[in-house]
């Protein structure tokens, strides 16, 4: 017992010591304007990095501190951070969330450095819209990303179907995916899937679901915000992914309880044909699957055009950021084109300038030429209430998939949600 | 009679052994996912038993972040230690004086004490933020061990006192005639004979601080502060898939102390248990 | 004893519950008394609330979400309970006698408890996947299984296979409270049992049981209040689904104040949650005889 009392005081006398240490180190960057930058993606870091080393060759005293923020957990550590008035100076935060924070005044308004970009004209205007409110601009589309369809060379040859020709209609997705969905050891069950749905979270709805519905000329909004989800468009898009469950067998029924995380496992395992997927996809499908050759399409569509949903990150200032300027100084330099090359075309991330698409990393990839023209297709939903229209979309369209509400139904009550929600 | 002995013996030991497999084998499976080269780790029929084996993941998870994760572990050391040490002294000092030094009013204080354990964090994140902001405490390890000392401490509390409870009354009646003082009583009396709760608050304690995510993820900021499994799930959740590599070493990783831990416990925790017995 | 030692015994022991008392105070108390007032606003969280009077309450009881979360909650917890203490009080009974067998077992059966919430949620569910986990890949070789089975897909299955996950991570802490419980039980009185000639399941229920009441309930204790606040393990794999039935009463705390934005009626919740949660545990800590002392 001595013993063990000894090496207990030990610790805690070095903890202490390492302790007061650790204290220390934090001090002394009193004159230094500290700017407080959060973003959900680690690029961010490298990108603060660099920012602090160019003030330092200026010689200003500007530091920026990176933070990384989960994705589940953006929003609950905003608005702690608001409630006790300490908010960061810059947060890169997940593009649907702004309307709402806006809304609040919890971002500045940065028109005027905004009109005076000279590159201003090169952001994606369907994503920037989600920043401005009552023509004022808070907020300017950062990361993108998009969502697409991959599909797996290497089991279209081994169903013979040809490996360049993916899927771009309805009809080319349910042959497809029928001839992708095969039972290899006769067991009587497939073990192989051609497609599979978008699961247990409404965010993957509104990202790959939703342009099945815009491929067939239905929308959830009208331009003043109204909804008009309740259309024979939306039902055709729900009867499809239903039917490819139920009438084709050629998606697992359970895929409509998958994360996305499931989904790419199974796309990466060979056990999944055509794999609703973004860009974020790219360079981890490499690394994690270095075998498999795949391609990038646009999602297929019905009777309309091909579609994709517009997401990712905008950046912004907050209202309760102390130095603005300062702040805004950062922005300009996270814009900069050898940032953006350097620091996210390497990673296969989307930039936000159409202008420095022509880069030598993008070059060495076939599907990143097909981003740059999918880009053009990209939609954002516009709505104040982003967050509360995620729930009943995941209850009523993963019910329906579920068989448990029927399809037109569904699309019925939901419409009613949306506008009960929105009103 | 023998015979029969043995054959309980064996009836108890196979289902016992298969028990163990059935306990070993999720962070089994876990282990050997930790050691797989990244591409075997999501093929499927699955390796059960990786030819190649690295220790890739586990070199990934420490260079991450140009190996913060040391940092991490650094932190997560120093605030389990003082969470541990404080929550000890306290409970102890406060599971004593609802014992032997009760006065009106002790019995709610109790209660109250209790009603920490039942309510979820969620609903007391946005209040807490900012109390430790006005507390200058945000982003702090101080900050983070006196929030984990306030929401462990309930269940320490609770042992303690139904511990302390089961001491007979007489040893403290004549030590008090003795003109021992209370703390002495309290240091000298109660707390050698509660040594087996000590190792299972410890063990507790240590869980609880070691294991800790949405605390540190919601109060930390800098890397400073930030712990072990804060670090693990920033290197291994991304936006849409999970880094399997890094999700596995790292559990595997921060399992290894905990169970270090337990083992050197287990031993004091049997030996209080017959010094206890043996003062009766 | 005079009044003055009276007075100094208590002073004696406020003193002695000082430090618990001021963390109490204002890490908890303190917060606790802000969700009370906040459960009555109107607040965006920017700026100022307005008074909403018993609104927000009237909102949360109204909600037909709620009562589904309490019931989700409660179901869960009624599954769990005794999928964590039948075997870990077996098991104590058990391994109550320390040898090395006994050590290496225990030691077996309380790793699980060392791994955290989060990681455990995130291995299982990736052995529980039906198209590429492992659960079904090594039932299907053993032919138990004829087709891939959706673990997570249905609401009582993933009930069941959750809860499942949970027994596995605790109940080697449960069974630690029992064995030290059953440890202080002293040897003499199996010996007069075994005299009587009592059998073994006659000593477990007629003796055992009894005896570890205590110890039992304060397990109990713990390990309701800890169903009723499940959180990580739902929301990684199922998020709550299908159609909300495994969606808990915390999850819906977390919705309404994160993802509605809605603080007043998220607090309301967390009141109410309280209350019960409170009143449980009471009604359970009465049961168990550790008031009136």
């Amino acid at each position: 017992m001595k013993k063990v009392l000894i090496i207990w005081l030990l610790i805690l006398v070095i903890a202490a010591l390492t302790f007061a240490a650790g204290e220390q180190e934090g001090k002394g960057t009193n004159k230094m304007v500290a700017l407080r930058v959060w973003d959900r993606d680690s690029v961010m870091g490298d990108v603060v990095d660099q920012f602090n080393k160019k003030m330092q060759s200026e010689g200003k005293n500007i530091k920026a501190q990176f933070e990384l923020i989960p994705y589940g957990q953006q929003v609950p550590k905003f608005m702690a951070a608001m409630a006790a008035g300490r908010a960061p100076d810059i947060y890169s935060l997940d593009l649907v969330q702004y309307p709402y924070f806006i809304s609040i005044g919890a971002f500045k308004d940065i028109t005027e450095e905004f009109e005076a970009l000279p590159f201003k004209d090169e952001l994606p205007q369907g994503i920037l819209r989600l920043g401005k409110q009552n023509n004022k601009v808070y907020a300017l589309p950062y990361e993108i990303d998009l969502s697409v369809l991959n599909w797996s060379k290497n089991m279209f040859r081994a169903a013979g179907l040809d490996p360049e020709k993916p899927p771009l209609t309805w009809d080319d997705l349910i042959k497809d995916s029928v001839s992708l969905t095969k039972d290899k050891n006769g067991d009587g069950n497939p073990d192989q899937w051609g497609f599979a749905e978008v699961g247990n979270n409404a965010g993957s709805y509104m990202f790959w679901f939703m342009p099945f519905i815009w491929g067939n000329n239905g929308r959830m909004f009208d331009d003043n915000g109204k909804v008009v989800f309740d259309s024979r468009e939306s039902k055709e898009a729900l009867q499809l992914w239903y039917d490819l469950i139920y009438k084709y067998k050629a998606a697992p029924v359970s895929s409509a309880q998958w994360s996305s995380g499931d989904r790419y496992n199974a796309f990466i395992a060979g056990k999944l044909g055509l794999f609703l997927s973004g860009n974020f996809y790219i360079k981890t499908i490499m690394k994690d699957a270095p075998d498999l050759d795949f391609g990038v399409t646009l999602i297929p569509h019905g009777k309309g055009k091909g579609a994709t949903f517009g997401g990712g990150n905008l950046i912004g200032i907050t209202s309760q950021s102390k130095h603005p300027a300062e702040a805004w100084e950062f922005i300009k330099f996270a814009f900069s084109k050898d940032v953006l090359v350097n620091n996210y075309a390497p990673k296969l991330m989307l930039i936000p300038r159409r202008d420095l698409y022509e880069n030598k990393y993008y070059a060495k990839y076939p599907q990143m030429k097909k981003y740059q023209e999918i880009l053009g297709h990209a939609i954002t939903p516009y709505t104040y209430k982003y967050n509360q229209i995620y729930d009943p979309v995941l209850y009523y369209l993963q019910g329906s998939l579920l068989g448990k509400i029927k399809i037109d139904s569904a699309i019925k009550d939901l419409a009613v949600e949306l506008k009960k929600v929105t009103k | 009679m023998n015979k029969r002995h043995s054959f309980y013996k064996l009836l108890i030991a196979l289902p016992a052994l298969l028990l163990s497999l059935l306990f070993l084998a999720p962070i089994a499976w876990s282990l050997i996912s930790s050691i797989k080269h990244t591409a075997d780790i999501l093929k499927y029929p699955p390796i059960l038993f990786p030819k190649n084996i690295t220790l890739e993941q586990y070199i990934k998870l420490f260079r991450a972040g140009d190996g913060v994760f040391l940092l991490f572990i650094r932190n997560t050391i120093i605030m389990t230690t003082f969470t541990i040490s404080l929550v000890l002294i306290i409970s102890v000092l406060a599971s004593y004086a609802f014992v032997s030094l009760p006065f009106k009013g002790s019995n709610f204080i109790f209660i109250l004490i209790l009603s920490i354990f039942m309510v979820p964090f969620q609903a007391l994140l946005i209040p807490l933020y900012s109390i430790l902001n006005k507390l200058r405490l945000l982003d702090t390890k101080v900050g983070m061990v006196l929030v984990y000392s306030t929401f462990f401490m309930p269940f320490c509390i609770f042992m303690f006192r139904n511990y302390f409870s089961g001491i007979p009354v007489s040893i403290r009646e004549s030590a008090r005639l003795d003109g021992a003082s209370e703390l002495t009583i309290l240091l000298k009396f109660y707390l050698p004979l509660s040594l087996p709760a000590v190792a299972t608050i410890v063990v507790y304690l240590f869980l609880e601080t070691w294991n800790d995510f949405v605390l540190s993820l919601i109060f930390s900021s800098s890397n400073n502060v930030k712990n072990i499994q804060v670090g693990i799930m920033n290197f291994g959740r991304q936006r849409f898939q999970s880094d399997w590599g890094i999700i596995n070493s790292g559990s595997i990783f921060s399992l290894l102390p905990t169970i270090i831990i337990f083992l050197m416990l287990q031993k004091y925790y049997i030996q209080g248990m017959t010094a206890g017995a043996s003062k009766e | 004893m005079t009044l003055g030692q009276l007075a100094s015994k208590n002073r004696m022991g406020l003193l002695f519950m000082l430090p618990s008392l001021s963390l109490l105070v204002v890490f908890f108390l303190f917060p606790l008394t802000q969700v009370l007032y906040m459960s009555f606003q109107d607040w965006n969280v920017m700026g100022s609330s307005t008074w909403e009077g018993i609104n927000n309450y009237i909102k949360a009881l109204g909600s037909g979400e709620f009562w589904l979360s309490l019931w989700n909650t409660f179901i869960y917890t009624v599954i769990v309970t005794p999928l964590i203490f039948v075997p870990a009080i077996l098991l104590a009974v058990m391994l109550k006698k320390t040898t090395f067998r006994t050590e290496v077992m225990r030691v077996v059966i309380f790793i699980p408890f060392t791994i955290s919430f989060v990681s455990a949620s995130y291995i299982w569910s990736w052995i529980y996947n039906d198209t590429y986990g492992i659960l079904n890949f090594l039932l299907s070789k053993i032919d138990l299984i004829s087709r891939p089975v959706n673990w997570l897909g249905e609401t009582w299955r993933a009930r069941v296979m959750i809860s499942i996950m949970v027994a596995w991570k605790t109940l080697g802490f449960s069974m630690l409270i029992f064995i030290s419980g059953l440890q202080s039980i002293s040897q003499e009185i199996y010996e007069a049992a075994d005299i009587d000639g009592a059998s073994r399941i006659q000593t477990l229920f007629l003796i055992t049981i009894p005896i570890l009441r205590p110890t039992i309930f304060l397990a109990l204790v713990i390990s309701i209040a800890g169903s009723f606040k499940a959180f990580d393990q739902f929301f990684i794999m199922t998020n709550g689904g299908p159609m909300r039935t495994t969606q808990t009463i915390v999850m819906y705390i977390n919705k309404i104040a994160f993802e509605n934005y809605d603080m007043g009626t998220g607090s309301a919740v967390s009141v109410l949650f309280l209350i019960l949660l409170l009143s449980i545990s009471y009604q359970q800590i009465r049961m168990g005889g550790y008031t009136g002392e």
